[in-house]
């Protein structure tokens, strides 16, 4: 399964709930934000080298971690340098070897964003409580729409409670995911929240995302 | 058959340029399958380097409107014929049959994502990289094409260069 987590608008939190995401549904996450990439990354091929041609998708997956991830380089040569048309084939192939793939896309509308929700069969839409993040993400929605991903559920992320409004607009069930420091403590030193802190407030809201995902059925 | 297509092949410097006009003379909408009947495979119009959509490396397929024209246009490596091109067949179209878009259609109708040229620090390799030999050649080379004299010769050259590319590339 590859589950595509989209956001539209930049800063609303898409990286975080991909990672978040991946530690619950125990899959790899794939960091395809070309230029702007944020999830941690080590020595070795990355996402960059995948679409340049010059690594396989499976030997660029970082194992061993909390999570698994496929990382994505940091140069702007080497995002220059990409193919995107191969990404839709390297998300295909990491699906075909691990099972799921969480995808954190990049913010706007891209090929970069277009190309993963065509092979996604899933997405989750991250948007946050402010009147700009909140359009980008109805945007970004019909935007998977047309790719037939469908959308999952809505992270309704640094807010206690998710407005009718938007369960209503984007069309699927919205989870509140608390404002929380640990998540940004955690992120810092390049983990999820719900390695080292389970029983902080966002945990629990991811928690519930990851359900509302599973109860897909995907 | 309602359908009918008009079309013309001319050389240009080794390489065969076809333009047709797909006549509807129907009512109604179409669905039309053009056929490349020329030695050689279809190099399609592309956009953002996929092909524009309905065409593949046979031929083009698409809509033709009741009693309208659609005109296509493509690129072949075989010799002109006086028919380039046919029509394979025709049906009736549905209200809707479009499905969900591709990741075809992503590459095509969306943004590229890669930082521009500028971004990068391409200023310390400002110098030509191509070899002036090379460089010579090629311009020869385009000399003829633009003058309409370029040889076989150069057609198998420009070809074998071109495979060289792909493969360093790592391409097919």
């Amino acid at each position: 399964m590859i589950l595509a987590v989209i956001g539209g608008k930049g800063g609303v939190g898409t990286s975080t709930v991909a990672l978040e995401l991946g530690l619950r549904l125990d899959a790899v996450v794939v960091d395809a934000d070309l230029s702007m990439a944020d999830l941690p990354t080590s020595r070795g091929p990355d996402l960059h080298d995948v679409l340049a041609g010059r690594a396989s998708p499976i030997e660029a997956v970082r194992e061993g971690g909390v999570v698994s991830i496929l990382p994505c380089g940091r140069t702007l040569a080497g995002a220059r340098a990409c193919d995107v048309s191969r990404l839709g084939e390297a998300l295909d192939a990491v699906a075909r070897r691990y099972g799921d793939v969480v995808v954190d896309c990049a913010a706007g509308m891209r090929a970069d964003v277009g190309v993963p929700l065509a092979v996604a069969d899933a997405c989750v839409v991250v948007t946050a409580p402010a009147r700009p993040a909140f359009a980008d993400a109805i945007r970004v929605r019909e935007l998977a729409r047309s790719f037939d991903a469908g959308l999952a559920a809505v992270a309704y992320n640094r807010a206690d409670g998710v407005p009718d409004a938007v369960e209503r607009t984007l069309g699927a069930p919205g989870v509140a995911i608390p404002a929380d420091e640990t998540v940004q403590r955690a992120r810092r030193s390049g983990y999820p929240a719900g390695a080292l802190f389970p029983d902080a407030p966002a945990s629990g809201g991811f928690e519930a995302l990851a359900d509302a995902v599973r109860a897909c059925g995907l | 058959m309602s359908i009918k297509v008009d079309s013309t092949a001319r050389d240009h410097g080794g390489v065969t340029l076809v333009t047709a006009v797909v006549r509807n003379e129907d009512d109604v909408d179409r669905r039309v399958r053009v056929t490349n009947e020329l030695d050689g495979v279809v190099r399609p119009p592309t956009q953002d380097g996929v092909a524009v959509e309905g065409w593949d490396a046979d031929g083009f397929e698409g809509v033709v409107p009741g009693g309208g024209t659609r005109a296509l246009g493509y690129a072949c490596g075989g010799a002109p014929a006086d028919e380039p091109c046919r029509v394979a067949w025709t049906e009736r179209t549905g209200a809707d049959e479009k499905g969900p878009a591709t990741v075809a259609d992503a590459l095509r109708d969306l943004d590229d994502p890669r930082p521009p040229v500028e971004s990068g620090p391409s200023k310390r390799s400002a110098a030509d990289p191509v070899p002036p030999a090379v460089a010579v050649w090629l311009g020869d080379v385009a000399d003829r094409v633009d003058t309409g004299t370029a040889s076989e010769a150069d057609r198998r050259a420009l070809e074998a260069v071109d495979e060289r590319l792909r493969t360093l590339a790592g391409g097919p």
